[in-house]
C-alpha cells in the first residue's frame, strides 16, 4: 500500500511545480476600482518596437533602483508606504508628480560618491527624487569632468554618470505624458490653446509681413509654441500612434512633438486628450473616468493595429508572470532535493527531483518561446537572452542524461547551470530593455537562428561537461558515497557530452565565419569574439585527443572538463570585457570582478582534485585494494 | 628522411616570413582623364568587425555640422523660407541641405572657412546659449552673458535688430574662429556664421558685413 | 634516427602540445589586441614565427617593457600542426570506413589552415566611396599608403607611378629606372601631427616647395596609433631629383586631400607633374555607379535597420552593364571582385562599399562542410555503438 502511494509522490511534485510556474500567468487585481491592468496595457514606442506601458515601467525601474518594485510615500507616522510594482509608480509618473518625486527610486550605492555629495551611511541606499535635489548641481558638475574615453573611466566616473543619466531619464519620463503644471486643468490648458491657433497663426503671417498685428495675441499664441517645442525635446515616451498609411514603420509622436503638429493640422491629438482626461480623472479619484479613458485610447489603439494588440496583452502578461523568476526557484529546491537524494531516500527523492526539473524546464522553455513571440526573432539576440539559452540547453541535456543514467548528476548539474545562468541573465537585464532591437550588421533571422544558437548551444554543453565534473570530483572528496561504477558512468556522460560540445562548438564558430564572409568578405578577422569561440573548440579538442592518447585518466578527464568552465566563461563574457575591465583603474567593475570569482572558483575545484586518491572518503569504494 | 622533414620546415618558414602580401614595390599604369570621379571624402574610419560596429563614421570635419538637429527641428526648420541675399565674390556657393539655408565657402593657400545660413523657430535657447554654443565649437569655454559681451556688437539686418558675434582667440593664432550674426525674426531665430582659419577671418570680414546687409527676407 | 623523428611529428603528445601552444598564442594575442588593435595583433601574432607578450602598455618607460613570454607565432605552429596532422594521418590510421569520420575532420582541418595561409597571402580588402549619383572605378586601402607621381602632361592620358611607402625610412633612396625623378626621403613619419609653425617659433621650414612651404606647415613625429578607427597621418618629406639636378622638397601626406588642399604640382622642362601620398589605390577596368543609397531606421530610433546601395557597375572593354541592389549579408560579386555595403556617411547620399578579392574565398565553405559532416559521421558511428553496448537501466545506478 505505502509503495503504491509513494509511486505518485513525483506526479504530485510535477503538479504541484506546474501550478507554482502556471500561477504567474494569472495575477492578481492590484486595485478593486481602478483598471491599472489597462491601464498597464497602453501602448508605447521605444526602441522600434511597440510595448506595453508596464514594460517601459518595469524596465524604468529596473534600471533605476534595480527591483521592479518601490513603495509609496510614507504617511503620517510610517516608515514607509505599502511596496507597489513598477506599474503604480509610472501611474503616479504620470498623473502625479508630486507623489512621484517622494518615491524612493534612485539606487546610489558607490560609496566614494556618496562621500563626494555628503550622502552619509544612515540615509539608506535608495533615494527619491526630492532626496537628489540638494544634489543636483554637484551631479552636473561632476559629469562634465567625465572623462570622454568610456573604456578609461573608474568606477567613480561610471557612478556620476549613471545617476545623472537616471536623473535625467526620471525627468524625461515625467515629461511624456503632458506639459507640466497645474495638473488638475490640464484640459483647460489643451482647450486655451486649441482656441488660439488660428487667430495666432493669423497675426504670425502678419508680423512676418511686416505688417500691424495684435501682438498679446501673437506673444500668447508664442508662448504654447515655446512651451512645446520644450516639451519635445524633453519628453522621451512617443505615446501618440501615426497616422495615415504605413503605419508599421512609422515613429510615433511624443507629446511635445503631437502638439506642435497640431499647429498644422488645427486640432489637438485625442490620445493626447484622452491623456490629459485619465490624469485629471485619477488625480480627482475618479475611477470610472479612468478606466472608461484607458479602455478608449486602447480601442483606438486596437482598431489601427489590429496585429499588435494581442501582442502588446501578452507581453504584459509575461511580464507578470515572471517564468525566469519561477524556474530559478525551482531549481534551486531541485538541486536541495538530489542532493539530499544522494544521503537517503535515493530513488524516491531523484525522481521527484526529475518531475520538478521538468516542470521548470517546461517554464523555462514557455519563456523563452514567450520572447521569440514577442521580439519575432530567434531566441538569442542579446548577451541576456544568451544567458537564458545557455541554462535551457544545458537543462534539456541535463534532463536527458538524467532519464539514461537515473544517477542524480544530470539533475543536479541541470539545476545548477540552470539557476547559474538565469541569475546571470538577471544582472545582465539591469542596463534596459532585454527585448531590445538587433543593429543592421546583425539583422538576419537566418544566421541568428543558425550560428547564434549552435555555438550557444556548444557552450552549454561544455557547461555541462564541466557541471558533472565538478559534480564527481565533491561527491568523491568529500563524501563516501561515490562507488566505481557511478565514476564510470560519469566519465561517460562527460565524454559522450564533450563530444557533442565539439560538434557544435566547431560548427557553430565556422558558421560565425560564413556569417562575417558574407557580410564583410572575411571569414576569419581575429576579433576577440572569434578568438574566444576558437579557444573552446581548441580546448574541447585538447581533452578528447588527451583522452584517446591516454595522457589523461578519469580524473584528469574532469579535471580538463572544469577547466573548459573557464575557458567558456571567458569566451562569453571575458571577451566582452576587454579594454574595459584590464585597463581602466579600478578593477572593479562588477561583472569583471564575478568573472574572476567564477575562475578561481574552477580553480579551487580543479586543485581539489589533485588532492591524492587515497585521500578521498570515497577511496573505499573507488580504489580497488 | 629526417634531413628532408627538416629542410621542408625550414622552406615553409623561410617562404612565410619572407613572403609579402602581394603587390610589388613599384607600380606604372596609365589613365585616361580624368581619373575616375573626383573623390569626395577623405577616406573615412573603416567599420570594425563584429558585435557594437556599424556605427556611421563622423560625417565632417566641419565643428558647425555637429549642431544637433532634432526630429521636430529639422522638419520645422524646412517650412521656413529662404530670404534672399547678394553672395561676396570671393565665396563659393554649395547646395544647401536640409537645415542650411545657406550653405558657402571660400579660401585659398591652404586656408579655408565655412559660411552657413540656418533658421530654427523659438529662440534655440536663448542668446547666451547661442553664443556659448558657437564658443564651444572652437574650444573656449562657456561664459555667462555678462561676459559674453564684449564679443558682442548690435547691428541691423533688413531693419531687425540682431547681434553681431565675433570670436576670434587671441592665443590660438593658427587656429579656428567664428563670426557672425543672430538674428532674431517673428518666431525664429537666423544664425549667419562664418568659420575657419582666424587670418582668413579677418581678411573675410568686409564680405561677411556686405553679405549680412544684402539680406532681404 | 629518421624512424624517431617520424615517431615524434606522428605521435598524439605533439598535437597536444601545439594545440596547447595554440590555446595560449590566440589568449594572448586576444589580450594585446586591446593595446595593438586588430590589425597590428595579427601580424604581431599570427603572422609571425615568434612573439613575446608584455603584460605593460606599449611605450612603457619600464625597465620590464622589453622582456616578454615568448610564443610560437602562427606561422611556426601552422606548419607544425599541418605536417603532424598529415603525417599521423597517413603513418598511423588504417583506412576503413569506421575511420572515415576522422579522416574527413583532418582533411577539412588541413584544408582551413591552407585556406587561412591563402587568405594572408592573396586576400586584398579595399574601401569604395562613391556619392549618389556618382561613378568611381577606383578603391583604396585603409591601412597601406603609396607615393604617387602623376605625369599630367599629355592631356588625355595620365601617368601614374605609384610607391609602396609603408616600409620607408628617413634617409632611404627611392630609385628605379621606370621613375621619371630619383627621390629621397630625408624624413618619413608613420604618424605625424602637421600644424602652422607659431609666430614666435623660429623654426626653419621643412620643405621649399608646395603646400607646406606656403602655408608654413611643420610635420612633427606622432606615435603610431592602432586604435581601429583612427588613421595614421603618413607624412614624407622627399627631396626629388632630375638627374643630378635639385627639384627641391615637397611635404606629402595622406592628411592632404584634393578638398581641402591644392595639388602639388612641378614642372620639369615640359612635363608636368603631381606629387602626393595617398591611401593606396587600386583601379578597376570596370566602373561602378551609385544610383541610389537607402538607410532605414527602425521606427522612433536612430538604430540602422537596414542600409542598401543599388549601383550599376560597368564594364565598357566587355559591354557589360549590370545592376545591383547591395544591402548587408548580400555582397555583389563581379569579376572576381566582391562588394560588401560597409557604411556611410554625408547625411545617407554617400555609400562605402567594401571590395574585396580573395582567390580562396571558396576553401572555407568547403572544409566546414567537410568537417561538419565528418564530426556527425563520427559521432554517430560511436553514439549507435554506445547504444548497443549499455542497456538502458532503470532503477538508477544508485548512490
Amino acid at each position: 500500500m505505502k509503495t503504491r502511494l509513494l509511486k505518485f509522490i513525483p506526479w504530485i511534485a510535477f503538479i504541484l511545480g506546474l501550478l507554482y510556474v502556471g500561477a504567474g500567468w494569472f495575477p492578481r487585481s492590484l486595485s478593486p476600482n481602478f483598471d491599472f491592468e489597462s491601464f498597464g496595457k497602453l501602448p508605447v514606442q521605444v526602441g522600434g518596437r511597440i510595448k506595453p506601458l508596464d514594460s517601459v515601467a518595469r524596465n524604468t525601474l529596473l534600471i533605476l533602483s534595480e527591483r521592479q518594485k518601490t513603495a509609496l510615500p510614507a504617511v503620517g507616522s510610517q516608515e514607509s508606504g505599502a511596496t507597489v510594482p513598477a506599474l503604480i509608480w509610472m501611474v503616479e509618473l504620470a498623473t502625479r508628480p508630486e507623489v512621484a518625486d517622494q518615491m524612493k527610486v534612485f539606487r546610489l550605492l558607490n560609496p566614494q560618491l556618496r562621500n563626494t555629495l555628503g550622502i552619509l551611511d544612515d540615509q539608506g541606499k535608495v533615494f527619491s527624487y526630492n532626496d537628489l535635489q540638494p544634489y543636483f548641481g554637484e551631479i552636473s558638475r561632476l559629469s562634465q569632468q567625465v572623462n570622454p574615453e568610456p573604456k578609461q573611466r573608474d568606477t567613480f566616473e561610471k557612478a556620476v554618470l549613471r545617476i545623472n543619466e537616471n536623473l535625467t531619464r526620471y525627468h524625461r519620463i515625467l515629461h511624456s505624458f503632458h506639459p507640466l503644471g497645474t495638473l488638475d486643468q490640464i484640459s483647460q490648458e489643451y482647450e486655451a490653446y486649441q482656441s488660439i491657433i488660428a487667430p495666432g497663426m493669423v497675426q504670425l503671417s502678419l508680423q512676418q509681413e511686416g505688417k500691424p498685428h495684435n501682438s498679446q495675441i501673437l506673444d500668447s499664441f508664442m508662448a504654447f509654441a515655446d512651451r512645446y517645442l520644450k516639451l519635445s525635446q524633453q519628453a522621451m515616451l512617443r505615446i501618440i500612434p501615426p497616422e495615415g498609411s504605413d503605419l508599421a514603420d512609422s515613429d510615433w509622436e511624443n507629446v511635445g512633438e503631437s502638439l506642435l503638429r497640431s499647429i498644422q493640422t488645427g486640432m489637438i491629438s485625442p490620445t493626447v486628450l484622452e491623456y490629459a482626461t485619465l490624469t485629471e480623472a485619477y488625480r480627482a479619484g475618479d475611477a470610472e473616468k479612468f478606466n472608461a479613458t484607458v479602455q478608449n485610447l486602447r480601442s483606438t489603439f486596437s482598431a489601427q493595429f489590429p496585429d499588435e494588440k494581442f501582442r502588446v496583452s501578452f507581453e504584459f502578461l509575461f511580464n507578470a508572470s515572471s517564468p525566469f523568476v519561477r524556474a530559478s526557484t525551482l531549481y534551486v529546491i531541485v538541486l536541495v532535493i538530489v542532493l539530499i537524494s544522494w544521503l537517503r531516500w535515493g530513488p524516491l527523492l531523484n525522481s521527484t527531483a526529475l518531475a520538478l526539473l521538468v516542470a521548470a524546464f517546461l517554464v523555462h522553455t514557455l519563456g523563452l518561446v514567450a520572447r521569440m513571440y514577442i521580439q519575432g526573432r530567434p531566441p538569442v539576440t542579446n548577451l541576456y537572452s544568451s544567458a537564458v539559452f545557455v541554462g535551457w540547453g544545458a537543462v534539456l541535456l541535463g534532463i536527458v542524461f538524467e532519464r539514461f543514467f537515473r544517477n542524480g548528476f544530470g539533475s543536479a548539474t541541470a539545476a545548477l547551470i540552470g539557476f547559474s545562468t538565469l541569475i546571470v541573465a538577471h544582472h545582465l537585464s539591469l542596463s534596459g530593455d532585454t527585448l531590445e532591437m538587433m543593429r543592421a550588421v546583425l539583422d538576419s533571422n537566418f544566421w541568428l537562428a543558425t550560428h547564434v544558437i549552435v555555438i550557444t548551444i556548444g557552450y552549454s554543453a561544455v557547461f555541462l561537461a564541466g557541471g558533472l565534473a565538478i559534480f564527481a570530483i565533491i561527491r568523491g572528496v568529500f563524501t563516501k558515497s561515490l562507488d566505481r561504477k557511478t565514476e564510470k558512468a560519469i566519465a561517460a556522460m562527460v565524454y559522450g557530452i564533450t563530444c557533442f560540445a565539439i560538434l557544435f562548438s566547431f560548427v557553430g564558430t565556422m558558421l560565425g565565419g560564413i556569417w562575417a564572409d558574407q557580410s564583410w568578405g572575411r571569414f576569419w578577422g581575429w576579433d576577440p569574439k572569434e578568438n574566444g569561440a576558437l579557444l573552446i573548440v581548441i580546448w574541447t579538442a585538447i581533452m578528447l585527443h588527451a583522452r584517446w592518447g591516454a595522457i589523461v585518466k578519469t580524473r584528469g578527464f574532469f579535471v580538463l572538463a572544469i577547466f573548459g568552465n573557464i575557458v567558456t566563461a571567458w569566451s562569453w563574457f571575458g571577451t566582452n570585457m576587454l579594454g574595459v575591465g584590464l585597463h581602466s583603474y579600478g578593477f572593479m567593475d562588477a561583472a569583471f570582478f564575478w568573472l574572476l570569482a567564477f575562475i578561481v572558483s574552477q580553480l579551487v575545484i580543479m586543485a581539489i582534485a589533485g588532492i591524492p586518491r587515497e585521500r578521498w572518503r570515497s577511496a573505499p569504494l573507488l580504489i580497488r585494494s | 628522411m629526417k634531413a628532408l622533414l627538416f629542410t621542408a620546415i625550414l622552406a615553409i618558414t623561410m617562404i612565410l616570413t619572407g613572403c609579402d602580401s602581394g603587390s610589388e614595390e613599384i607600380r606604372v599604369y596609365q589613365l585616361s582623364k580624368p581619373d575616375g570621379s573626383a573623390p569626395t571624402q577623405a577616406p573615412q574610419a573603416p567599420v570594425a568587425p563584429f558585435a557594437d560596429s556599424a556605427r556611421a563614421p563622423a560625417t565632417s570635419v566641419n565643428p558647425s555640422s555637429s549642431m544637433n538637429a532634432l526630429p521636430g527641428m529639422e522638419a520645422a526648420a524646412a517650412q521656413i523660407e529662404t530670404p534672399e541675399w547678394s553672395v561676396p565674390e570671393a565665396w563659393d556657393e554649395l547646395p544647401p541641405t536640409s537645415i542650411r539655408k545657406g550653405n558657402f565657402k571660400t579660401g585659398s593657400a591652404g586656408r579655408t572657412a565655412e559660411i552657413t545660413v540656418t533658421a530654427f523657430p523659438g529662440d534655440v535657447g536663448g542668446l547666451e546659449a547661442n553664443v556659448n554654443r558657437w564658443r564651444q565649437q572652437i574650444g573656449l569655454d562657456p561664459l555667462p552673458l555678462a561676459s559674453l559681451q564684449q564679443n558682442l556688437r548690435e547691428i541691423e539686418v533688413d531693419g531687425q535688430t540682431a547681434q553681431y558675434v565675433d570670436l576670434m582667440d587671441p592665443n590660438n593664432a593658427g587656429g579656428i574662429g567664428i563670426r557672425g550674426a543672430i538674428i532674431p525674426r517673428g518666431s525664429h531665430t537666423w544664425f549667419v556664421k562664418m568659420v575657419g582659419d582666424q587670418a582668413l577671418l579677418v581678411q573675410q570680414e568686409q564680405d561677411l558685413l556686405f553679405f549680412l546687409s544684402s539680406v532681404n527676407f | 634516427m629518421a624512424k624517431r623523428v617520424l615517431l615524434f611529428f606522428t605521435s598524439l603528445k605533439l598535437t597536444v602540445v601545439l594545440l596547447g601552444f595554440s590555446m595560449a598564442l590566440v589568449f594572448f594575442g586576444t589580450l594585446d589586441q586591446v593595446n595593438f588593435g586588430i590589425h597590428e595583433t595579427q601580424k604581431r601574432y599570427f603572422e609571425s614565427i615568434l612573439v613575446f607578450w608584455n603584460p605593460l602598455p606599449p611605450h612603457s618607460d619600464s625597465p620590464f617593457a622589453n622582456i616578454g613570454l615568448p610564443l610560437p607565432g602562427g606561422y611556426l605552429l601552422g606548419p607544425l600542426l599541418l605536417i603532424n596532422l598529415v603525417v599521423a594521418q597517413s603513418y598511423r590510421f588504417r583506412w576503413s570506413w569506421k575511420k572515415s569520420g576522422i579522416l574527413m575532420i583532418h582533411v577539412g582541418i588541413v584544408l582551413l589552415i591552407i585556406s587561412e595561409f591563402v587568405t594572408d597571402f592573396f586576400a586584398v580588402e579595399r574601401q569604395m566611396w562613391i556619392d549618389e549619383g556618382g561613378t568611381k572605378n577606383w578603391s583604396e586601402s585603409y591601412l597601406e599608403n603609396e607615393i604617387a607621381i602623376i605625369d599630367q602632361t599629355d592631356p588625355t592620358l595620365e601617368t601614374v607611378y605609384a610607391i609602396n611607402s609603408d616600409k620607408l625610412r628617413s634617409g632611404d633612396w627611392i630609385e628605379d629606372e621606370r621613375l621619371p625623378f630619383r627621390i629621397l626621403v630625408e624624413k618619413y613619419y608613420p604618424n605625424a601631427r602637421i600644424r602652422r609653425t607659431g609666430p614666435e617659433e623660429n623654426i626653419p621650414p621643412q620643405a621649399s616647395q608646395g603646400v607646406a612651404a606656403g602655408s608654413g606647415f611643420i610635420a612633427d613625429w606622432a606615435q603610431e596609433t592602432f586604435v581601429d578607427n583612427e588613421i595614421n597621418a603618413d607624412t614624407a618629406i622627399v627631396r626629388l631629383y632630375d638627374g643630378e639636378e635639385d627639384l627641391g622638397t615637397w611635404m606629402i601626406s595622406n592628411l592632404f586631400d584634393g578638398d581641402r588642399f591644392p595639388a602639388q604640382q612641378l614642372k620639369v622642362g615640359d612635363r608636368t607633374y603631381e606629387i602626393k601620398l595617398r591611401f593606396k589605390r587600386t583601379y578597376y577596368p570596370f566602373s561602378v555607379t551609385l544610383v541610389d543609397f537607402t538607410h532605414k531606421r527602425y521606427p522612433g530610433t536612430e538604430i540602422p535597420k537596414d542600409f542598401s546601395s543599388r549601383v550599376v557597375v560597368t564594364n565598357p572593354a566587355e559591354g557589360v552593364e549590370r545592376e545591383s541592389l547591395i544591402y548587408m549579408n548580400h555582397p555583389l560579386r563581379f569579376e572576381g571582385h566582391t562588394f560588401y555595403q560597409a557604411s556611410f556617411a554625408n547625411q545617407d547620399t554617400s555609400s562605402m562599399l567594401q571590395v574585396v578579392r580573395n582567390p580562396g574565398w571558396t576553401l572555407p565553405y568547403i572544409s566546414v562542410t567537410m568537417v561538419g559532416v565528418g564530426l556527425l559521421v563520427q559521432f554517430g558511428i560511436g553514439l549507435s555503438r554506445s547504444k548497443t553496448v549499455r542497456s538502458p537501466k532503470r532503477k538508477g545506478v544508485a548512490a
